[in-house]
């Protein structure tokens, strides 16, 4: 009876170990493939596979929501889909409904963190709208290739690159905070409006290939390279945006007289 | 007697023989969940619902002008149509300039039919002159040997992929797919494609690739990807991709490769060997070339007009031989 007690005891032991290396504290749902109906995540969300929001699904994230992401294996091959590592490809729509003391967090399930566990959240013609929410351990935090995005109070930690913009995205970014990543933003869009940014601790904190007029009250600092602007959009530095305190601040790349400086 | 007996005989043995090398002609057919045998010639409008299958050792031949419709059917709802062709046998399509053989839906949208599969099939099987458009994954070899001339692939999910084969392409064209091409396990041949506009271009993954006189461009995420591959890669411009052209645990030789306009780097590699010779690396936003963990020689390589460094090197690195800059600063940076 005792070696039976203590036999149990051993098991709930072992288990209860395995539980808290995942940092689980209630069961999860998995999810992956395509998602073509309205759901909703609350809790905790584990994506283990690649995961499409199809033109008519929509999920919507709700405030506290822990979204881990497993690793993939790079030799899957699955066309809908872009990159080696696990993504979010956004063709529908994802609400995220975080709070200011209640954010979202999307985050690599893996317990050694890299930046390049997972893709990111690919915006693919779909819709993003968002608030209140983390990205860490992605290669790409956000990437919008076309669609419509509009996100704000957004924090960016321990990612490869943040934000990418391509220039057949629209929407609004505001009150964008990267922070520890190899690149900060990369723009190729002069449509969408960006305010409110501050990028630090990167290794490249800014490219600027276009920009609108509405990007503004950037703050791009303490990073190793600032910013590396094409010339033609030099008075994105007149105004609110600045660039400091970088090891090495400012790369104009003249796309006239075929130099940079 | 012994006259008749050989007379019926020799009439038997006709009537067979006749039999043997008879192909069943398909003129506007139709096909529904079925199988072709033996030797099959389409020709005219093909209608496809479901699965057509063509069987192990059979040869279906498709001939110039024939249209191919795969009917979208989509059971399990998840937006991706399931008419297809599966093909264990030698695949002979011949399309000319001026008749196309023409792969479609009717259903005008990406990823509305499954695609054309051959898989297995040691004989050679040739695509000249046809066009694929809206499939999920318009042409798949597994296992098989196939030489793709002339072609164009547009808007699919993915233009053709190969897994464990021996491919040639040879002066096709892919755009508007979600990623044009794609190579695993696979001995590649490129010669004369363009490959242009598709969100990713083209993805070698543990392979061996010759390439010439190709151009790849306006590819939005990447332009080439190499990774635990060997490539060979002559007389080719990437332009105009988030990254144009990317290396990963491969072994590269590059001759006459022109990389500019990139979003972020011209040409990236990573725990790679790499050799460039008449190499261009130009009006990338950030830096020319970036080595983290790998060795670089140079003959006659030219860097200019790229927005922080030409050469960026980390990890164990290395660049040797020769090459030129357009300006005096910024040409070369090693990350501490």
């Amino acid at each position: 009876m005792v070696k039976l007690t203590l036999a149990v005891l051993l098991f709930c032991l072992t288990a209860c170990a395995a539980v808290s290396n995942k940092t689980f504290t209630s069961n999860p749902v998995n999810v992956s493939g395509i998602i073509n109906e309205r759901v909703i995540w609350k809790d905790m969300v584990n994506i283990e596979k690649d995961l499409m929001i199809a033109d008519k699904g929509e999920v919507v994230v709700l405030a506290g929501t822990q979204v881990f992401v497993a690793k993939s294996d790079i030799a899957r091959t699955e066309p809908v889909f872009l990159y080696p590592e696990t993504e979010i490809i956004v063709k529908g729509k994802l609400v995220i409904k975080g709070e200011k003391d209640n954010p979202v967090v999307f985050q690599s399930l893996e317990n050694e963190k890299s930046n390049r566990a997972w893709t990111g959240i690919v915006l693919q013609g779909g819709e993003i709208e968002g608030e209140y929410f983390d990205i860490k351990d992605a290669y790409s935090g956000v990437t919008a290739l076309s669609g419509n995005i509009n996100i704000s109070n957004v924090s960016m930690k321990n990612n490869n690159a943040s934000v990418i913009i391509f220039n057949k995205a629209e929407g609004d970014l505001k009150n964008i905070t990267i922070k520890n990543c190899q690149t900060g933003v990369i723009l190729d869009n002069d449509l969408i409006r960006i305010y409110d940014v501050n990028i630090s601790e990167c290794s490249e904190g800014l490219l600027i290939k276009s920009a609108s007029k509405q990007s503004f009250n950037f703050n791009v600092f303490n990073n190793n390279f600032g910013a590396v602007i094409a010339s033609k959009y030099l008075p994105f530095l007149l105004g609110e945006n600045k660039i400091y305190e970088n090891k090495n601040n400012l790369y104009i790349f003249d796309t006239d007289n075929g130099f940079s400086k | 007697m012994k006259i008749k007996i050989t007379y019926t005989f020799l009439i038997l043995i006709t009537v067979l023989v006749s039999n043997l090398f008879a192909a069943q002609f398909y003129k506007d057919a139709y096909f529904e969940e079925q199988t072709v045998e033996g030797e099959a010639v389409f020709s005219g409008n093909i209608t496809i619902k479901g699965r057509l299958t063509v069987r192990e050792g059979s040869l279906l031949t498709i001939l110039g002008g024939t249209k191919l419709t795969f009917l979208y059917l989509d059971e399990d709802g998840d937006g991706i149509g399931e008419s297809e062709i599966l093909s264990q046998g030698v695949i002979k399509v011949l399309g000319t300039n001026d008749s196309p053989v023409i792969f479609n839906s009717n259903v005008k949208k990406q990823g509305a039919w499954l695609g054309f599969s051959i898989m297995s099939v040691d004989e050679e099987s040739v695509i000249q002159n046809a066009v694929f458009e809206d499939a999920y994954m318009a042409l798949h070899s597994h296992f098989s040997k196939l030489r793709v001339t002339e072609s164009v692939f547009r808007n699919n999910f993915r233009g053709f992929q190969s897994q464990e084969g021996l491919i040639t392409l040879i002066s096709n064209e892919f755009y508007n797919n979600n990623t044009g091409v794609q190579f695993r396990n696979s001995n590649s041949t490129l010669e004369g494609n363009k490959i242009h506009n598709n969100e990713g271009g083209l993805n070698f993954l543990y392979s061996n690739v010759v390439m010439r006189d190709c151009v790849i461009e306006d590819n939005v995420i990447f332009g080439i990807k190499v990774r635990f591959s060997k490539a060979d890669v002559n007389n080719v411009t990437v332009s105009k991709s988030l990254q144009n052209f990317y290396g990963k645990n491969s072994e590269v030789k590059l001759n006459r490769v022109i990389s500019k306009a990139a979003l972020m780097r011209g040409f990236s590699f990573e725990d790679s060997q790499i050799m460039m010779i008449d190499c261009n690396a130009n009006d990338n936003l950030l830096d020319g070339i970036s080595l983290d963990s790998s060795l670089l020689e140079c003959d006659n390589t030219k860097f200019a007009n790229n927005g922080r460094f030409h050469v960026y090197l980390k990890g164990k690195s290395n660049i040797s031989g020769s090459y030129k800059s357009d300006r005096n600063n910024n040409v070369l940076f090693i990350e501490q």
